[in-house]
């Protein structure tokens, strides 16, 4: 009785071991020739052998590969009949892995992991990472970012600007599609434009100043003129943010709403459709799980053989399951956000590569002007003496540059006369002496990224750094809304923090003025509640000028006073670092936040 | 025996004899049988095993500092030694910021510690007098009670204290509430059940007729025969407490950095695996060891006593 | 008789506790600090769209009005916004609790086809190898935290070997099974999809399994322990004294009391099945109710998090309401008894 038992657990046991392993049968190594069974078919076969079902079209290639040579192999000629007693080669492994994906029907499929979930896919309210690259695939700008230049053609073929800064006229391509077959004209641009500032959501504070609804006139069907209501240096570098919807389909779709004639201007039916011109369109949506987007046909940009056909945007939500799907060759990319040493590791990881470009961001720590301590210049000054520079950039972000005032060192109208702090604690506890405040007294807050680790060490970094000044400093890791949050109103303000500011448009203005100009107060770069007049009267002046070395001039003396003043902690520029598998390439980093994940210029092998 | 309603000193000190006499449970019977309980427990070599290793956990835990390669590294950075494998040097290897994890996961046994006792003294101090009263008042007093802890164990307490630690900063102290929240109904419904059981023996009745006071019998005749139940669950508790602190670090809603908490360990060394695998390793074994010994000693007591729990 | 009334009143008692929870966890998650209008509309909105978006959505009223509004909502069939995914949580929840649900389900059934015959042979083999060896498996099982085993098994299972797929529910290159209950088991058994099947069994293995490493172990102490007592009772060494053939003996006295003893525990038992759900979900990237509340909790979506709790507390009290009839009909003395109990 007991051995029945005994018995049973025994098969249960081996079944346990068994099942699972039959499963996920290692694929064969050698190619070798198969006579087809009763029962067979040719994704069985793949699935079987080489641990794919969907690589049946590898077999399909070379048994008619072989065909061609010999006669005695079938020919396959409809991928579901196949008959038995039929000959056909199924590759090795490598072999197949070659094929799979140059096959004509067979798709370039790659797969993005990440754990920010997108919330919306409309471009009139996307701000953050994902919510700007799947707006970018899906949508067209007027103009689109380069590397280190001014932006180039994109929907529009040529501009002109009168000389008073105020008129900008875009010539537009012709012949553009939605993807719901329409063309795409001047009209839709002006509608963009208007459904973008009467929202008021996403990017329109770019805008909100210089440029009012009714503003956008359209000439004629290829011709569109912004009339600004004044002069505005940076809104070329601005208009990369600005991507055209599809009016008309807009319009069938609104829902009632806030906007008068236009009802809800398309809020709701944009929050999960997309109504875009660009190389993509959505066939998936299931937010906080996938988007799938799928190549579209009839893209103004025509398609070569091996591009992106379908890419899948999956959330993963622990970096660790990230990396190790890349490893496995379960996902082609993974999110940005990792640790220095996770890219090393990937580094040595066969079958992945880590793209590393200077970044044309800033990492900062915010210090709040106007919480004491902070609000005395001189105790800002020894805080800014006594960080640990060196490790930060070396170890913490490897290879990173250090920051050179808010500017980072690569984006047009960087300053290089501006000041640069360094660790020399002697210089930091002068500063203390001078400022007459007994650190005992206070204790600062530091507020980062909860779960990001490159944050989380600088954190400790300045903890250990400020003990020495006899500062205590707390750690407070919060989610990334709730920093924004916190950060919108002085009195919530904490004293330190971590900030990643990438650049959203190329120009010094996203990093002086949006820092340090009391009319960006409320968002999230500019808590550190700077305030100076002098600096403020440079930056609009630096707007107003449409003479770009006018402009860069003014923003240039404008970084050197805001250092000096240590305005905030300005740490690093750290290299930016996206990893893939090597059958993806052509990634480009071009250094606006998101424009680096579209899909279009990548090649799949 | 006299009618009266307030029982003068006399007779309640007849009472008294009267039940010392008839109890079965009086506090000196049952520290006699806690003290043959212990010798039984000598014979089982796992029971001896959880003992000493629950015992070597609070020894850490008290001589931390001692015990400890690197004492500072509770709150110190030393970047120029970050992820060094484990070693001569460091045993467990170092972390992201190139603190030792041996110091961290033995200065974690203070955290842990602290957060187990802390729990179970909190849902004591709630549950056990809830429970004794709603055993012993019966009716809806008792009912209220009961409802009340209805509520409460309408879920499972893992999700109970991970809901209340979101809405809370996350601090020990707060994590500590969280936990405590799912888990002071269970004593009172053990409590109140056992002390229905008891009720309605002969030596309580006889206590009652002699007019003793309702919190006399509670503390005095009842409670005791509860002893073991209590003991065994308290030590199996502390574990589980723990183990659900250690959970709430781990998915991200417990404690502040630098403290060393084994499940926040756990899950930023999450970030460095497959390659850097002692961060997790190890901070999860502590984990392990620290609750299997409690629940080597539970289960060995609850052998010794003998004792059924429900 | 009697115990039909006495299931009628614990249904009528359940009602009140969830009543009361809901009350419980609303009052916690308003209590929460953050603006939810605020989060909502990002960092460039201005104070008066942030103050316009708190008066639609009721967040200046009194909290009693807004719990009264809430459970309206309830009944009608809406739980809220979720500040993460802009939908209402009830259709969230529609999405990721037939995921939970597979996996706790698929953990169920092994933890009681693997718990109880375990349990089983630990009595009957009581102190010797078998009894011992299955002893330490419990301890450990019942002592690992489940997020260190599943990562584990990620890692020696997964990564190393590569035997299964690290995360996710099915491999992301095949096509979600048709929806038909949103079970993929099920739906892939239905549609003669067997590709997908397989992945599904795969994916399925290892966050089952770290699932119910717990409850097997508490599942087979439990059945030793009722097992073992039943084994020193009267009446089976009457009958064995009476020359009852083994088998008869333990199949069907012992037996049926082992799953009685199974039983009393199972109602618990699910109980760890949803709570450690939170974990294996977050190692394994399961796109379950759980992951979803802990993104919830993180991120403060309260809305999300009342949703996710109430959902758990419904289901949580349906099973044990089950599990107390399936008892009731087990075993007659519990019938009788049960006014006694329920003093």
């Amino acid at each position: 009785m007991s051995k029945k038992l005994l018995n049973l657990l025994l098969v249960i046991a081996m079944l346990a071991v068994w099942v699972p392993a039959a499963l996920a049968a290692p694929p064969a190594q050698e190619g070798q020739d198969y006579i087809v069974v009763a029962d067979d078919w040719l994704s069985k076969l793949a699935d079987k052998y080489l641990g794919n079902p969907l690589a049946y079209w590898a077999i399909v290639e070379y048994t008619n590969k072989k065909h061609a040579e010999d006669a005695s192999y079938a020919e396959i000629t409809d991928p579901d009949l196949i008959e038995v007693g039929w000959k056909v080669y199924i590759p090795s492994a490598e072999e197949a892995a070659t094929v799979v994906t140059a096959a004509p029907a067979a798709p370039a499929e790659i797969t993005y992991a990440t754990q920010q979930t997108t919330v919306t896919l409309d471009p009139a309210i996307h701000v953050d990472e994902t919510q700007c690259f799947h707006v970018m695939n899906l949508y067209d700008p007027l103009v689109w970012p380069t590397k280190g230049g001014p932006p180039k053609p994109h929907l529009a073929e040529s501009w002109e600007v009168s000389d008073d800064g105020l008129t900008y006229t875009f010539h537009l391509r012709k012949g553009v599609k939605f993807h719901d077959g329409t063309e795409l004209n001047a009209e839709d641009v002006a509608f963009s434009v208007d459904r973008i500032l009467s929202i008021g959501k996403g990017f329109a504070w770019l805008w909100k100043d210089v440029l009012d609804v009714g503003d956008t006139e359209v000439v004629d069907d290829d011709t569109v003129a912004f009339h600004l209501n004044q002069a505005y240096g940076p809104f070329m570098a601005t208009l990369v943010q600005l991507f055209v919807v599809n009016k008309d389909l807009l319009v069938a779709n609104q829902a009632a709403g806030d906007y008068g004639d236009f009802g809800d201007y398309g809020l709701g039916f944009l929050n999960n459709q997309d109504a875009g011109s660009g190389p993509y369109w959505v066939d998936v949506y299931e937010p906080g799980t996938k988007t799938v987007f799928r190549k579209f046909d009839d893209y103004w940009g025509g398609w070569k053989p091996n591009q992106v056909t379908k890419a899948t945007f999956l959330i993963v939500s622990e970096l660790a399951t990230q990396k190790l799907m890349l490893q496995k060759g379960e996902a082609d990319f993974i999110e940005q956000w990792h640790a220095v040493e996770s890219f090393e590791e990937l580094e040595q990881s066969p079958g992945v590569v880590v793209e590393k470009d200077p970044n044309v961001q800033l990492f900062f720590l915010s210090m709040h002007n106007q919480k004491p301590p902070l609000d005395n210049e001189d105790v800002r000054k020894a805080i800014s003496y006594a960080f640990d520079y060196n490790t930060a950039v070396t170890v913490i972000f490897k290879d990173a540059a250090q920051a050179r005032g808010p500017v980072p060192v690569l984006l047009p109208g960087h300053n290089p006369e501006t000041m640069q702090y360094t660790y020399d604690m002697e210089k930091a506890k002068e500063h203390l002496a001078a400022s007459g405040i007994d650190p005992t007294q206070y204790k600062l807050n530091y507020v980062y990224v909860s779960g990001l680790e490159s944050e989380e060490r600088i954190g400790l970094l300045l903890q250990s750094n400020l003990k020495e000044l006899g500062f205590e400093m707390e750690m407070q890791p919060e989610p990334w809304a709730r920093m924004v949050e916190l950060s919108s109103k002085a009195d919530t303000a904490p004293h330190f923090m971590a900030i990643f500011h990438t650049a959203k448009y190329p120009s010094p203005d996203g990093h002086t003025y949006m820092m340090f100009h009391p009319n960006a107060w409320g968002n999230y770069m500019s808590c550190s509640f700077y305030e100076n007049p002098e600096v403020s009267s440079l930056l609009e002046q630096a707007r107003a000028a449409v003479d770009t070395e006018k402009q860069y001039e003014l923003y240039g003396k404008a970084q050197e006073i805001v250092a000096d003043e240590a305005g905030a902690l300005f740490i690093a520029n750290p290299l930016h670092r996206m990893a893939h598998r090597d059958r993806v390439t052509g990634y480009t980093f071009i250094g606006v936040l998101g424009y680096d994940l579209t899909w279009y210029p990548m090649q799949v092998k | 025996m006299s009618e009266s309603q307030t029982p003068n000193p006399e007779q309640q000190a007849q009472a008294v004899a009267l039940g010392r006499q008839n109890a079965v449970g009086s506090y000196e019977a049952r520290f006699e049988d806690l003290w043959r309980t212990l010798h039984r427990l000598r014979r089982s070599t796992l029971s001896l095993v959880g003992l000493g290793i629950v015992l070597g956990i609070i020894l850490m835990a008290v001589f931390a500092p001692y015990a400890a390669p690197y004492p500072e590294d509770v709150d110190s950075v030393h970047f120029e030694r970050v992820f060094q494998p484990p070693g001569r040097e460091f045993l467990f290897g170092t972390d992201e910021v190139g603190r030792d994890v041996l110091s961290r996961v033995i200065f974690g046994t203070r955290i842990s510690l602290s957060l187990g006792v802390t729990v179970l003294v909190i849902s004591l101090s709630i549950g056990l007098p809830l429970g004794l009263i709603a055993g012993y008042m019966g009716g809806p007093v008792s009912t209220f009670i009961m409802r009340l802890t209805d509520i409460f164990l309408a879920i499972p307490p893992l999700v109970l204290a991970l809901a209340v630690s979101a809405v809370l900063t996350p601090t020990l102290e707060n994590s500590i509430i969280a936990i405590s929240f799912g888990w002071w109904p269970w004593y009172t419904r053990l409590i109140q059940g056992q002390v229905l059981s008891i009720k309605e023996e002969a030596f309580v009745e006889a206590c009652r007729s002699a007019g003793a006071n309702p919190w006399y019998i509670a503390f005095k005749e009842i409670l005791p025969n509860c002893l073991s139940i209590l003991i065994i669950k308290v030590t199996l508790d502390i574990g589980y407490a723990i183990l659900t602190g250690a959970v709430l670090g781990f998915l991200g809603l417990g404690v502040r950095p630098p403290t060393p908490e084994w499940g926040t360990m756990a899950s930023k060394g999450r970030l460095h695996l497959p390659a850097r695998w002692w961060m997790t390793t190890f901070s999860g074994l502590a984990i392990f060891v620290t609750v299997l010994g409690f629940n080597l000693l539970g289960d060995g007591l609850r052998d010794a006593f003998d004792v059924e729990l429900e | 008789m009697r115990y039909r009334d006495y299931l009628i009143r614990r249904l009528l008692y359940t009602i009140p506790a969830l009543i009361g929870l809901s009350m419980l966890i609303f009052a916690i998650a308003r209590v929460m600090p953050g603006d939810p209008a605020r989060l909502a509309l990002g960092p460039e909105a201005s104070e008066e769209q942030v103050q316009k978006l708190r008066d639609e959505l009721g967040l200046n009223l009194p909290i009693h009005i807004q719990y009264l509004h809430y459970m309206r909502g309830v009944f009608e069939g809406k739980l809220g916004v979720s500040l993460y995914t802009n939908r209402d949580v009830v259709v969230d929840l529609i999405e990721y609790f037939p995921a939970t649900f597979e996996l706790v389900t698929v953990a169920m059934i092994l933890a009681v086809a693997v718990g109880i015959p375990l349990g089983i042979l630990s009595a009957i083999r009581q102190d010797r190898w078998e009894d011992h060896t299955t002893r330490v498996f419990a301890l450990s099982g019942v002592s690992m935290p489940r997020f260190w085993i599943g990562i584990l098994f990620q890692l020696i299972l997964a990564y190393h070997l590569g035997l299964l797929p690290i995360t996710g529910r099915i491999a992301p290159d095949l096509p979600s099974p048709t929806h038909i209950t949103g079970l993929y088991l099920i739906d892939t058994l239905i549609t003669g999809n067997f590709v997908a099947l397989k992945s599904t069994l795969a994916h399925l293995v290892m966050p089952a399994v770290t699932l119910s490493l717990s409850p097997i172990a508490q599942l087979m102490r439990v059945v030793r322990a009722s097992m073992i007592e039943q084994m020193r009772k009267g009446y089976i060494l009457t009958a064995r004294a009476n020359g009852m053939p083994e088998n008869l003996l333990v199949y069907k006295y012992m037996l049926k009391n082992a799953f009685i003893a199974a039983l009393t525990i199972i109602g618990l038992l699910y109980g760890f099945f949803l709570g450690g759900a939170f974990v294996v979900e977050t190692v394994f990237s399961w796109p379950g109710m759980a992951r979803y509340g802990v993104r919830a909790f993180i991120f403060k979506d309260f809305n999300a998090i009342i949703g996710v709790v109430l959902v758990i507390a419904v289901a949580y009290a349906v099973i044990n309401i089950v599990v107390d009839i399936a008892y009731g009909l087990l075993d007659p003395r519990i019938r009788l008894g049960a006014e006694a109990r329920e003093a």
